[in-house]
C-alpha cells in the first residue's frame, strides 16, 4: 500500500514536490505546510497505511492522480456554494473540504441537490472535523495556494481531465432500509427535527424514536433507487422533543428505519473495494461503531471524517474514487 | 454508442414518472433521478418542474453519456 501519513517533515518535502494533493491533519500541522497545489482540512482521525489511527502528529497527504492537466482552487460561502457547478472544468471532477457545522455545511446538506449542474460532474470530499475528545474544537479547511486557513468557506479543488479519462465515484453504506416498514417524513429540511408524518400520520420524531427503542447507531435512510442515503442520529433530545443529526433531513424525501447490522464491521468491509483507490473518505461514526483504530478497511486510506460528499452530503458511508479510461468505464457499466 | 433523444423524445417523460425502479449502476445517476423526484414531490402544483425535470436529466445524459451508457439505456426503457 502507497503511504499516505507523514509526520510534519516529511509533510513538508511532499508538498514541496509541486504535485497536487488532498490534505487532512490538525490544524497546528497544517498550518505549518508550505504553499502550493493543495486543499486540506482538520481532523486527526485517519485510515492510514496501517490502518485506522487518531494522532496529533501525523498528516494524511493522497496525491491527486497525475492525468490531471488542470486545476483551480476556489473558495465558496455559504451563498456561493450554488455557483459551484459553474466553476466546473468542461471535462473533470471537483474536490470539496467544508468545516464542520459552518453555514456552507448546512448550506450545502439542505441545498445541493438544486444547485444546476451539480450532476455535470462527479465533486467529492469531506466535512473536517476535530478530536472529539476536545469540547473547544473546531473544523477548518485550508487552502493551500494562498496558505489561508478558513473556517466558514468551503474550498474546492477543481480539475480538469483529459477526455479520454473520467472519474468514477461511489460510496460503500452496509446499511439497508427498511422499506416495508415505517415511512417518516418531514414537513421542513432540519438538523434537528420535531414534528414529522410517521405512516402519513403527524408525530413528534424524538417521542417516535424512544417508543421503538431505537439503536441510535442506525441511521434512518432515504432511498436512491436500488440503495440508500443515511441521515444518523447525535442525540435523541427528550427534553426538548426534538432529534440532534449529523445531517439534515429533507422536506420531500421519504425515509426508512435502517434494519439493524448483523455484524457491523465485517457487513462494512465485506462491501469495501480490493482495490486501493485513488482517495477515500469514511465516517467518524462508522471508525468509532466498527472498531477501526488499528485495523485496515481493505485498502482504502484516507481522513475519517465528520461527512463525505459524493455528490451531496453523506453520512456514515466510504465514499471512494478512481480515475479510469472512459472505454474501461463503459466496459464496467 | 446509443444516442441521447432530444428532450422532445416522449422517452424522458416516461423515465420522470416511471424511474423509480429502474436499477442504475451509476451513483451519480441515481442522485439525478432522486433530485428529479423531489423537485415534482415539492412542487405537486407547477407543471413546469416537470419540464425542469426532464432537462435536468437530459443534461445529465448528454454530458455523461460515454460512462453512463447502461444507466441511459435503462431510463429509455423505463
Amino acid at each position: 500500500m502507497k503511504k499516505t501519513l507523514f509526520n510534519l517533515d516529511e509533510a513538508k518535502t511532499v508538498i514541496s514536490s509541486g504535485k497536487k494533493f488532498m490534505v487532512a491533519g490538525p490544524e497546528e500541522l497544517l498550518s505549518q505546510l508550505p504553499k502550493g497545489d493543495w486543499i486540506g482540512g482538520t481532523i486527526p482521525y485517519f485510515m492510514g497505511q496501517d490502518g485506522g489511527v487518531k494522532s496529533k502528529d501525523l498528516i494524511q497527504i493522497t496525491e491527486l492522480d497525475p492525468k490531471i492537466k488542470n486545476f483551480a482552487i476556489k473558495e465558496y460561502s455559504a451563498e456561493e456554494l450554488k455557483n459551484i457547478p459553474k466553476d466546473y472544468f468542461e471535462r473533470g471532477m471537483s474536490f470539496i473540504i467544508i468545516p464542520a457545522f459552518s453555514d456552507p455545511h448546512l448550506a450545502y446538506a439542505k441545498d445541493a441537490v438544486t444547485f444546476d449542474g451539480i450532476f455535470k460532474n462527479p465533486i467529492l470530499g469531506w466535512v473536517s472535523g476535530f478530536d472529539l475528545d476536545d469540547p473547544q474544537g473546531k473544523a477548518a479547511v485550508f487552502n493551500g495556494k494562498s496558505g489561508k486557513l478558513i473556517f466558514d468557506k468551503a474550498v474546492v479543488l477543481h480539475c480538469e481531465l483529459d477526455s479520454s479519462f473520467a472519474a468514477n465515484v461511489d460510496i460503500i453504506n452496509p446499511f439497508v432500509s427498511d422499506r416495508e416498514g415505517i415511512t417518516i417524513e418531514f414537513p421542513e429540511s432540519t438538523w434537528s427535527p420535531s414534528k414529522c408524518l410517521i405512516n402519513g400520520e403527524e408525530a413528534n420524531f424524538a417521542e417516535f424514536l424512544q417508543k421503538i427503542n431505537h439503536n441510535e447507531q442506525l441511521p434512518i435512510m432515504t432511498d436512491l433507487g436500488d440503495s440508500d442515503i443515511n441521515v444518523c442520529i447525535m442525540k435523541i433530545d427528550s427534553e426538548n422533543k426534538k432529534v440532534d443529526l449529523y445531517n439534515p433531513v429533507i422536506a420531500g424525501f421519504t425515509y426508512y428505519l435502517a434494519r439493524p447490522l448483523n455484524d457491523y464491521a465485517e457487513d462494512f468491509r465485506s462491501q469495501a473495494p480490493s482495490h486501493e483507490a485513488d482517495w477515500s473518505c469514511n465516517c467518524v461514526l462508522n471508525y468509532l461503531y466498527s472498531g477501526l483504530e488499528g485495523k485496515k478497511l481493505n485498502q482504502l486510506q484516507g481522513p475519517v471524517t465528520f461527512g463525505e460528499i459524493a455528490y451531496l452530503l453523506l453520512n456514515q458511508t466510504c465514499v471512494y474514487y478512481d480515475v479510469k479510461e472512459v472505454e474501461a468505464l463503459q466496459k464496467a457499466s | 454508442m446509443i444516442e441521447v433523444p432530444p428532450k422532445s423524445d416522449l422517452r424522458w417523460q416516461q423515465f420522470i414518472k416511471n424511474g423509480e425502479n429502474c436499477t442504475f449502476s451509476s451513483l451519480a445517476t441515481k442522485m439525478m433521478y432522486k433530485r428529479c423526484q423531489m423537485l415534482l414531490k415539492l412542487n405537486p402544483d407547477k407543471p413546469e418542474k416537470f419540464n425542469e425535470a426532464v432537462a435536468i436529466a437530459h443534461e445529465y445524459f448528454t454530458i455523461n453519456k460515454a460512462i453512463a451508457e447502461s444507466d441511459l439505456k435503462i431510463a429509455l426503457a423505463a
